[in-house]
């Protein structure tokens, strides 16, 4: 028998959230998510969570399970002790329960200009990247936007302006990606008063995420290229 | 929507209680030391100015803080700026370093180094506190 206890909050009934407990034999290899879907089959219609793709391709299902944020359908139930606890992801509004209001966290991911800015003069045809020049970028890449980072942050506890990890490390991803001209935009922009010299460096964010990137090694990263203008 | 408030104090209990880890240990120590050698400047500024008045005021205010407990409490100032200090530097290695991975390392190593430093500290100013 395994245990969950899940943060509730119905704004229709609670002003303060509460956990509720659920007990059920998982099968082997059952993961967080399939149980969740388990209690919401069987147990209690009631509860809501995010989830799309189940294979920690999507980013929707980040949560805090047992003390670290992590993604839900990427964590198998029998590597955790029972009861289990999952809370919502920190540092956002509850819609109920699981969910999360994300506005926030995707409106500092737009202020970054998470897109390719052309250059002065761009080329005729395509924009020609060598191998090495694609490896600049390889670490930066794979953020699937989950929200873990932000979540584990305190520094996005404290102030709401300040970009959060997924932005600054998406800011890296374009200032260094070779067919990007809006280096000097991207770097003015990110060392604004909220920008990545309000990191502390706590290093919350490398620890949690999902896809093992390293947001605080891109702030440090942005932090020197601020300083010697390298870019 | 349910959005939580937490008072100063509350928030970094809440923080610790969330991420329990080697980062957010070293964050926490590094505030709760960074305020501690805030205060510990007022008083110093305090007792050092009483010279703008004469020699006399001086040796006044140097006998009030010439205690045992004032002596055993400079062993809790030093080990407060060697923590400070290390983890500054820490901070500081992974900026110009990007040695982010290492960062568990580093913390240890740091430790060892603080662990060093406090066994010379108190080899030094426990006769001090005991001499009075």
């Amino acid at each position: 028998m395994v245990e969950f206890r899940v943060f509730r909050f119905d704004p229709e009934k609670n002003k303060e959230p509460e956990f509720q407990s659920y007990e059920f034999d998982p099968y082997k290899g059952m993961t967080i998510l399939e149980g969740l879907y388990y209690i919401l089959e069987n147990l209690d219609s009631s509860l809501a969570f995010r989830s799309s793709c189940r294979e920690a391709v999507c980013g929707s299902c980040a949560m805090h399970i047992n003390g670290i944020y992590r993604l839900a359908c990427k964590t198998q139930i029998e590597i955790l002790k029972s009861p289990i606890t999952i809370r919502p992801l920190s540092h956002l509004p509850v819609i109920k329960d699981l969910v999360v209001d994300l506005t926030p966290f995707f409106n500092h991911f737009k202020e970054i200009k998470p897109y390719l800015i052309p250059k002065e003069s761009p080329p005729e045809k395509e924009y020609i990247q060598s191998v090495k020049e694609r490896e600049k970028i390889n670490d930066w890449l794979d953020c699937i936007l989950c929200g873990a980072c932000y979540g584990s942050c305190p520094v996005c506890a404290q102030d709401d302006k300040y970009l959060g990890p997924h932005a600054l490390l998406k800011a890296l991803r374009f200032v260094d990606d070779s067919r990007d001209g809006g280096a000097k935009e991207r770097i003015a922009f990110v060392t604004q008063n909220s920008g990545v010299f309000r990191c502390h460096t706590i290093f919350n964010c490398r620890e949690v995420c999902p896809k093992d990137l390293d947001p605080t090694k891109a702030i440090a990263k942005l932090k020197l290229k601020a300083v010697f203008k390298k870019f | 929507m349910y959005e939580k408030k937490s008072g100063i104090i509350k928030y970094y209990f809440d923080e610790w209680g969330l991420n329990k880890n080697i980062g957010t240990f070293s964050w926490l120590l590094h505030r709760l030391t960074g305020m501690i050698l805030a205060l510990y400047l007022f008083a110093h500024i305090i007792v050092v100015s009483s010279g703008l008045w004469g020699p006399e005021s001086f040796n006044t205010w140097l006998k009030v803080v010439q205690t045992p407990l004032t002596h055993f409490l400079e062993i809790f100032l030093l080990a407060c700026i060697a923590l400070h200090l290390l983890n500054g530097l820490r901070i500081i290695l992974t900026d110009l370093l990007f040695v982010t991975k290492q960062h568990k390392a580093i913390f240890w190593v740091a430790g060892a180094i603080f662990v060093l430093f406090m066994i010379v500290t108190l080899s030094v100013f426990l006769p001090r506190v005991f001499s009075h």
